[in-house]
């Protein structure tokens, strides 16, 4: 019993396959680098995101500042890494509230069935209907200056980036979710473990949530750059964090102002953001492959 | 096929009257109003204008009038422009943002088309990996990035093309790349995957054995197959299209409706707001439905559902 166990255990396949996946495997890394840049950056830089060296004005990369500073004497190093901040923030908590949304929704239409799933499912067609980026854009815009006494209004603009989009991205999340429990509940092998008489613990934890956590792994982890893509979507617009603070859009906006003198401050965020996207991308493609159990089959 | 569109039109009704109605909500929610930033407007000129406006009355009273009068194809006058309509600003600027799109998705269709099919034929080899790594750039690069650069690069450092405007057809080439790359990626990717689950299939193998020529079986057979999946990755496109505009229009100074929208947003301009926003809708359902349409003739699998 305990062989059979060992030899199909989905994760310990998966993990052998993405270690054999060179490019996910360099994502998993590349982004590990930059969160921990992003975690220690008051450590590893001697300035702060918001101190002005009017004197320098913007200065290309030298060894003082290795990207740079940007118009207003600010050391471009420390604004990329707390940038990185925030935008992996977002990233990070809007995925979960739309994590939390979509696997909810789509766990409740699945397992109830019938009418309850019928209206459920339309709701969620309906709004894949609905221009959601116009709707994230005046949510931005028009509560943005609330005035708020209970709350730090930084703070305030990134609670409400992380609703703003975590409720547009619930969508595919719950319609992912809501297949998985449909196909898994009229399975074979979950009848075959209630009939050998496995708890219904065991037959949870070791065969459906095994199954339904493989494609919300692997659907997360590319919902993750798409938020963040939409995070800096709004910074660009000038709707997400507002300056002193940083967020790789903002930077790149910034950047795009000042790039015809000053190319390094589009470059550097560019880059970043660019970089952190690929590898979010190349590790869920990663993912999939490896927990996808077709293509098991297939190697 | 007439059943399937009317029904898809009866159920796109819903749809915009749910758009409007938590557009409406939303921006009257919103502190703030169209003359707000006003400075120097005495209590009596404010209330002047909101009376000019109709914006004294109770809220489902205004709700109600702005349905009237849209129905009638008027969708009032821009409170932040007083000379001009909604109607009129969209009749200038609307031209505009839909010759952007359709080239932005004419440059999409030709270089995602052209890169799948060459990755699809010979997969594992160098002209698959060249065009799918180029396509996975594509897709990571945000607009906001590729549009600045690009124009760092042909219009700064090189002067190839001018930085902003939209008068000669050259104006066109860098914003209309810009917003088409990321869709040609996909496009790339989704027509690879397509040929290559095509050209694996019997019939493939059917016509190959009955001597047809490599070039019909590949454009006559395969493709027809392969673009299910593009087709369908249309109607999204557009949504999609629509928000990239708004960057791609601020990037390269276009005076086209994108920016009219974030701009109204901003300023309270409500007409504004809800004009734009309900032809964003409209545009949105009409082109799903026509994708849909394209997506029933090619596969008729799809209508029996």
């Amino acid at each position: 019993m305990d062989q059979i166990d060992k030899s199909t255990s989905l994760w310990s396949d998966a993990l052998r396959r993405l270690c054999r996946n060179r490019l996910a495997l360099f994502g998993a890394v590349f982004l590990l680098l930059i969160l921990l840049l992003s975690a220690f950056a008051p450590w590893l830089t001697p300035y702060e995101y918001f101190e002005q060296d009017l004197v320098l004005g913007a200065i290309g990369p030298c060894r003082e500042h290795w990207f740079g500073t940007d118009t207003l004497g600010r050391d471009l190093f420390t604004r990329v890494s707390y940038g990185g901040r925030i935008s992996l923030l977002v990233g990070a908590c809007a995925t979960s509230v739309s994590l939390t949304i979509g696997v909810l929704w789509g766990t409740i239409s699945g397992y109830s069935g019938g009418h309850v799933d019928r209206v459920m499912m339309r709701v969620v067609d309906i709004m894949y209907a609905l221009p959601f980026t116009i709707f994230v854009i005046l949510l931005m815009v028009c509560f943005d200056d609330v005035e708020v006494r209970w709350i730090d209004p930084q703070l305030f603009t990134l609670l409400l980036l992380f609703v703003a989009i975590g409720a547009v991205e619930w969508l595919t999340m719950a319609r992912i979710v809501r297949g998985q429990v449909l196909t898994l509940k009229q399975q074979a092998f979950i009848e075959a473990a209630v009939t050998l008489g496995l708890s219904r613990r065991r037959i949870i934890l070791r065969h459906l949530v095994p199954n339904v956590l493989g494609p919300i792994i692997v659907y997360t982890t590319l919902t993750i750059p798409s938020v963040m893509l939409l995070e800096a979507f709004l910074s660009f617009l000038g709707l997400g964090v507002q300056p002193p603070m940083s967020s790789w859009g903002l930077l790149i906006n910034e950047g795009a102002d000042a790039m015809e003198e000053y190319p390094w401050m589009l470059i550097f965020p560019g880059l970043f953001l660019s970089a952190a996207l690929f590898s979010l991308n190349f590790l869920g493609d990663g993912l999939r492959d490896a927990l996808d159990p077709k293509s098991a089959r297939e190697q | 096929m007439l059943r399937f569109i009317r029904s898809r039109l009866l159920e796109a009704i819903p749809v915009l009257f749910i758009i409007a109605t938590l557009t409406f909500v939303m921006i009257r929610l919103a502190p703030g109003g169209p003359f707000s930033d006003e400075r120097n407007v005495s209590p009596a000129t404010l209330a002047k204008l909101e009376a000019h406006y109709h914006l004294d009355q109770p809220l489902p009273v205004q709700y109600l009038t702005w349905w009237r009068k849209t129905l009638t194809g008027d969708l009032g006058p821009s409170m932040r422009y007083g000379a001009h309509s909604v109607n009129e600003i969209i009749g200038h600027t609307l031209p505009v943002s839909l010759e952007l799109g359709i080239l932005a998705i004419t440059f999409a269709l030709v270089i995602g088309l052209g890169a799948g099919i060459v990755a699809g034929l010979k997969p594992n080899t160098v002209t698959d990996y060249a065009p799918m790594s180029l396509a996975m750039i594509g897709i990571c690069i945000p607009t906001f990035v590729i549009g600045p650069l690009l124009l760092l690069l042909f219009a700064l450092r090189w002067q190839i093309f001018s930085v902003s405007g939209w008068d000669t057809a050259t104006d066109r080439i860098l914003p209309a790349v810009t917003l088409g790359a990321p869709y040609g990626a996909y496009i790339a990717r989704l027509t690879r995957a397509g040929m290559l689950e095509v050209l694996n299939q019997d019939f493939i193998r059917t016509a190959r054995a009955k001597g047809v020529s490599e070039f019909r079986v590949i454009y006559k057979h395969a493709l027809k197959g392969g673009l299910l999946p593009v087709i369908a990755f249309l109607g999204p496109a557009t949504a999609g299209l629509l928000s990239g505009s708004f960057v791609v229009e601020e990037i390269f100074d276009i005076p086209g409706l994108g920016q009219h929208f974030v701009n109204a947003a901003f300023n309270r301009d409500y007409t504004m707001i809800m004009g734009t926003v309900l032809l964003y809708a409209v545009m949105i359902v009409v082109f799903n439905l026509l994708v849909d349409i394209v997506q029933a003739a090619l596969n008729p699998r799809l209508r029996l559902e």
